[in-house]
């Protein structure tokens, strides 16, 4: 991909330089603010003044107290540079010539486009879905970073190249030595979303090692603690119904806890393969106690990265419930308590509760 | 299954071994969930197979031994290679025995869940200086 150079602004701030990259990288410019605060992007459908959009290239904004006028069939609206329509043929010769869609049939409604396929989220507050829910912010679903719709194999795979290159930079900044396998790009979307993960992990990691951030482990574990909960629920209740699993109290009581246990085997697993110690000793510890208070009380989080608790679990939580209220008095005074559900009982299982 | 293999050069290439009886008792249950094949079906494990999860539980196993007892090590160490031979007779999961091999796990489980329970009465402290069961 041959863009052009473009410079991010010296000072913003590390969640607006990853903005700001990901609208370069779709449309090769770095948008500007001006001192107003209006932001021009680029965008022929701006009004230069204002940055408000007109309905013509180049035109003007319509007056705010005035309702918007609609162009209809052959006439266009917004003076100096208005859409003239025509019979959509590209004329040389003509002024300002435009390629104007003529009765174009509404694009079907997609899952929100591929923005997605430019972000590079680091952090739980910008994986999260801005809406509210009686329970707490709701997050995105552990793939959807990997959203992509519409385009081939090698369109998805020129995007994933982007966002590998972007991550492995990041990677080489905070360790130069760092080598990378060589091998081919791989061409599946298995294959690829396998990579970009294992690198944002790796980037989380050296994050984490050389910065003492730890926000970009507490959202790649979250992501891969989700994906793990799908699956060990997925498999779980398969199991269940086959009587292919030993049953004690009843069936969701049995559920619960593979879940449960698989989850954090696999994360064991996962943070033994970047080198990270979880027994205790370090900032990310599993299913450890947490002292509450001085007198010998404690409460046991499933997972604990830095100040952040995570819970799996098969029902919904609440900010009233004592094992919550309990995560939340914990000495080591958590700045949010993540409850990660399976994705298959709805949407907007899991979410953040705040302190 | 992709056959992308991601190999992150952080990784120290040994496997994970269970330290202690918690961790020990979550990895029989993971496994219950991956018996007979024991393919890693989230793709951050490309390596792992039948043999490569039996390492794990008889090394972890070892390693616990002196907090699991004699008698109940050998018992598990027999259950172990009880559990391993079934889930080879049925890696299609056609005859029975994989669901034998998962009682035979869960039995390893219960060993484990009866030294943790002694542990706490008895108030011994795990790798923290707390009582845990671990």
């Amino acid at each position: 991909m041959n863009m052009e150079r473009a410079w991010i602004p010296a000072g913003v701030s590390p969640a607006e330089r990853r903005r700001l990259f990901s609208i370069w990288i779709r449309t090769g410019r770095i948008p500007t603010r001006r001192d107003d605060g209006v932001e021009l992007k680029f965008n022929p459908w701006h009004d230069p003044r204002d940055g408000r959009f007109t309905s013509g290239p180049g035109g003007e904004a319509t007056p705010r107290d005035e309702p918007p006028e609609r162009g209809g069939e052959g006439g266009g609206v917004g003076e100096g540079g208005g859409v003239v329509r025509s019979n959509g043929v590209y004329r040389p010769g003509e002024p300002g010539p435009k390629l104007i869609p003529i009765g174009a049939p509404e694009p079907p409604e997609t899952r929100g486009g591929n923005i997605r396929a430019f972000e590079d989220p680091m952090t739980l507050d910008e994986w999260k879905v801005n809406e509210n829910s009686a329970l707490g912010p709701p997050l995105r679903l552990a793939d959807e970073i990997f959203d992509i719709t519409g385009p081939g194999a090698e369109v998805r795979t020129a995007l994933m190249r982007a966002q590998a290159e972007k991550i492995l930079s990041d990677i080489h900044k905070l360790d130069p030595t760092y080598v990378f396998q060589s091998f081919q790009f791989p061409y599946s979307e298995d294959g690829q979303r396998r990579l970009i993960d294992g690198l944002r992990f790796d980037r989380a990691v050296l994050t984490m090692r050389v910065k003492g951030d730890l926000e970009p482990l507490q959202l790649e574990t979250y992501r891969f603690a989700q994906g793990a909960t799908n699956d060990a629920y997925q498999e779980g209740l398969r199991r269940i119904k086959l009587t292919m699993l030993p049953i004690r109290l009843s069936e969701r009581e049995a559920l619960g806890n593979f879940v449960d246990q698989r989850v954090r085997e696999q994360l064991r697993q996962r943070f033994f393969l970047a080198g990270v110690d979880c027994s205790g000793a370090g900032p990310v510890r599993l299913n450890r106690n947490e002292a509450v208070g001085e007198n010998g009380r404690f409460r046991r989080p499933d997972i604990r990265v830095g100040d952040v608790a995570f819970d799996v679990s098969l029902s919904a939580k609440t900010r009233g419930q004592a094992q919550i209220r309990g995560f939340f008095n914990a000495n080591f005074k958590p700045s949010m308590v993540v409850i990660i559900r399976p994705s298959e009982l709805g949407r907007s299982t899991s979410y953040i509760l705040r302190r | 299954m992709s056959d992308y293999v991601f190999r992150s050069p952080l990784a120290s290439g040994a496997p994970f071994i269970p330290n202690n009886l918690g961790e020990l008792d979550d990895q029989l249950a993971s496994m219950m969930l991956e018996a007979p094949t024991f393919v890693d079906r989230l793709g951050f494990l490309p390596d792992q197979t039948i043999d490569s999860r039996f390492h794990q539980l008889d090394t972890a196993l070892s390693r616990v031994k002196p907090k699991l007892g004699a008698e109940s090590y050998a018992k598990a160490v027999d259950l172990s290679v009880r559990a391993k031979a079934l889930f080879l007779s049925d890696p299609d999961m056609t005859n029975g025995k994989t669901k034998e091999g998962i009682w035979l796990l869960d039995e390893i489980s219960k060993l484990i869940t009866d030294a943790r329970r002694r542990r706490v009465k008895a108030k011994l402290r795990d790798d923290e200086g707390e009582v845990t069961g671990d």
